[in-house]
């Protein structure tokens, strides 16, 4: 009797246990989804060419099935971690593929590729370009159900910085500063701050700039953000040099130069390098 | 009373609900077995077939049969004869016994590169007939990947030596070659010296032909005695190239013999790429992905399913830093 229900039991537990069938596309779904989830967790470890990898795969799986909302979501992310490689044209040849056809795709998706080809091109120091791009993306965005409003509040004042408005620059650095405070989100506070420091190391105010550079420093390593805290370091150089402490400026820069060398980061060897050259 | 009558009425229909319960769960249990049983191909009609082979390593009850990729029986039975030879006896799948001719051979051979070991039945050319009860079957062993390599190793072996021998001939410094290559060069340099010399007396006899024909003759003279060092130089040549000649031969046919190696195992490499590796290759990524499989749906089977975190899609957002910061798809507007 007992045996009969011991059976009966594992009988019962093997069906419950046993795994519903899938049919093609869920499997190809799944595959594009762990693509994805694999591709975010070599991000957070830093593995950014091996998440280059996955996102080309679960892009690849979402083209042969003409999935335009995997494309999108895909072309996005590779975009990105092209882009935190120093890698500007393939990051384009990935937005490419939305911004060429934005009918198929959802406006969140073509606002981020706005914005994200809005700093490339500032990367690339294309000025007009990234207002184009800059002035689509916000045009695209519509807070509350836009959640990139802080970003690209930070990404107009590095703009405004770029083009020499170093005042301007840092009112809307304090405006993005206030808003990522108010949502909590600690990235965009160091986004913020650092452009607060460049704006102010512009404007010949060292000791404010210092001050605000050292904050960003410390959020974006509790973070551990290795691109953020490579560009705050490259920030402190060019305030200290613009200081004129050649030695400060010197450490600084060597510094990024070891941390964008262990993040395989081209661009920002390229500016520590230069840095040194100039601290000499 | 009543009450009584009526609990002793209760623990009857509970006695009878049990029993029931009881007839049910047997009979399932039953069933239960019955189908396994039939799954396991208890009822299924076999047939037997034998072959001997020289030794039973790799080999044992139980594993499988296989025809074209299908599991089509399995080892009965090994046993060892007086004279050392080993006995296999098959079961086969009776609905197989037409596609399974009696010239058909048995192969042990491996499923993949870290697979199981299987007997392959390879089909004869159908004149036997199909196999009847205890039709004696031919066994070839197939060679692995372990003697391919040896074998391709053995071929190596003399063209390394060949290739060793051909340099030491050719780099030692008393050796007809280098003797051969030596003297040409010195002559080549004699004849340089001559023509040279050969050629200022030209001149220098053109130039005085006009003044005086008393000295013609002198020059002449000088003129005949350098051609006939000329002529020694290309004496010398001619031995040098003889000795060239002669050692051609013997290079030629060690070379001849060294590209004759490189064929033979180059064939064996584009054999040993194109066959066994491929295949080993294909294998290896049939049980990675099968394994692969596996995993995917003990990941989705209770109770694992509610352990593993299951993967969920993320976008990168845009950051004012250009930084990486992944946010769950529903929340990334």
């Amino acid at each position: 009797m007992r045996a009969a229900l011991m059976l009966c039991l594992a009988l019962g537990i093997a069906a419950c246990g046993s795994a519903p069938p899938q049919s093609d596309a869920d499997l190809r779904r799944e595959r594009m989804v762990e693509l994805n989830d694999r591709a975010r967790a070599a991000v957070g470890r830093g593995e950014l060419r091996r998440a280059v990898v996955y996102y080309r795969e679960a892009l690849r799986i979402a083209e042969s099935v003409e999935d335009f909302r995997a494309i999108g979501l895909n072309s996005l992310n590779l975009a990105a971690v092209h882009q935190a490689l120093g890698e500007l044209e393939p990051a384009h040849r990935a937005l490419e593929r939305v911004l060429a056809a934005p009918s198929r795709f959802d406006s969140a998706v073509i606002g981020e590729a706005e914005g994200r080809t809005s700093y490339l091109a500032l990367q690339a120091g294309q000025l007009d370009t990234a207002e184009k791009w800059l002035l689509l993306s916000e045009r695209n965005c519509q807070p509350p159900g836009c959640r990139r409003d802080t970003a690209l509040v930070s990404l107009r004042a590095l703009l405004t910085l770029e083009r020499g408005a170093a005042g301007e620059a840092r009112k809307l650095a304090a405006r993005a500063l206030a808003a990522s405070r108010a949502q909590g989100n600690r990235e965009e506070e160091a986004n913020a701050l650092r452009v607060d420091g460049r704006a102010a190391a512009a404007l010949g105010e060292q000791v404010a700039a210092r001050a605000v550079l050292n904050q960003a420093l410390n959020i974006d390593k509790q973070l551990a953000l290795p691109h953020k805290i490579g560009l705050d370091l490259l920030a402190l150089a060019e305030a200290e040099l613009a200081g004129g402490g050649r030695e400060a400026a010197s450490d600084y820069a060597r510094r990024a130069l070891d941390v964008s060398r262990a993040t395989g980061n081209r661009q920002q060897q390229d500016a520590a390098l230069k840095l040194l050259e100039r601290a000499k | 009373m009543k009450l009584g009558s009526e609990m002793r009425q209760g623990a009857r229909d509970i006695t009878l609900a049990s029993r029931i319960f009881l007839a049910v769960a047997v009979l399932s249990m039953l069933c239960g077995a019955g189908l396994l049983a039939y799954q396991q191909g208890v009822f299924t009609p076999r047939v037997h077939v034998l072959f001997n082979a020289g030794t039973a390593d790799g080999m044992n009850t139980g594993m499988a049969v296989k025809l074209v990729g299908f599991r089509v029986g399995s080892v009965e039975g090994i046993s060892v004869d007086n004279d050392l030879s080993v006995q296999v006896m098959l079961k086969i799948d009776a609905k197989y016994q037409p596609m399974i001719d009696a010239g058909a051979s048995v192969r042990l051979t491996r499923e993949a590169l870290i697979g199981a070991n299987v007997l392959e039945i390879r089909p004869g050319n159908g004149d036997l007939g199909p196999i009847q009860e205890r039709t004696v079957l031919r066994y070839e062993r197939e060679p692995s990947v372990e003697s391919a390599m040896i074998a391709l190793l053995d071929q190596m072996a003399p063209i390394v030596g060949d290739v060793r021998t051909i340099t030491a001939y050719l780099s030692a410094p008393e050796g007809d070659f280098r003797q051969a290559v030596r003297s040409v060069n010195l002559t080549a340099g004699s004849l340089a010296a001559a023509s040279n010399e050969f050629t200022k007396l030209i001149a220098t006899a053109s130039d005085r032909i006009e003044k005086g024909e008393t000295r013609v003759s002198a020059v002449l003279g000088r003129a005949e005695k350098l051609l006939e060092d000329a002529s020694g130089g290309v004496t010398l040549l001619n031995s040098s190239l003889k000795q060239i000649d002669t050692a051609l031969p013997g290079i030629t046919t060690r070379l001849e013999q060294s590209v004759e190696n490189v064929r033979v195992t180059s064939e064996a490499v584009r054999g040993l790429v194109t066959g066994e590796l491929a295949g080993i290759v294909v294998d290896a990524g049939s049980v990675i992905s099968d394994t692969s499989e596996v995993v995917r749906g003990a990941k989705r089977a209770w109770p694992v399913r509610g352990m593993v975190q299951p993967p969920r899609e993320s976008v990168l957002r845009l950051d004012g830093g250009g930084g990486l910061t992944p946010v769950p798809v529903d929340g990334a507007r």
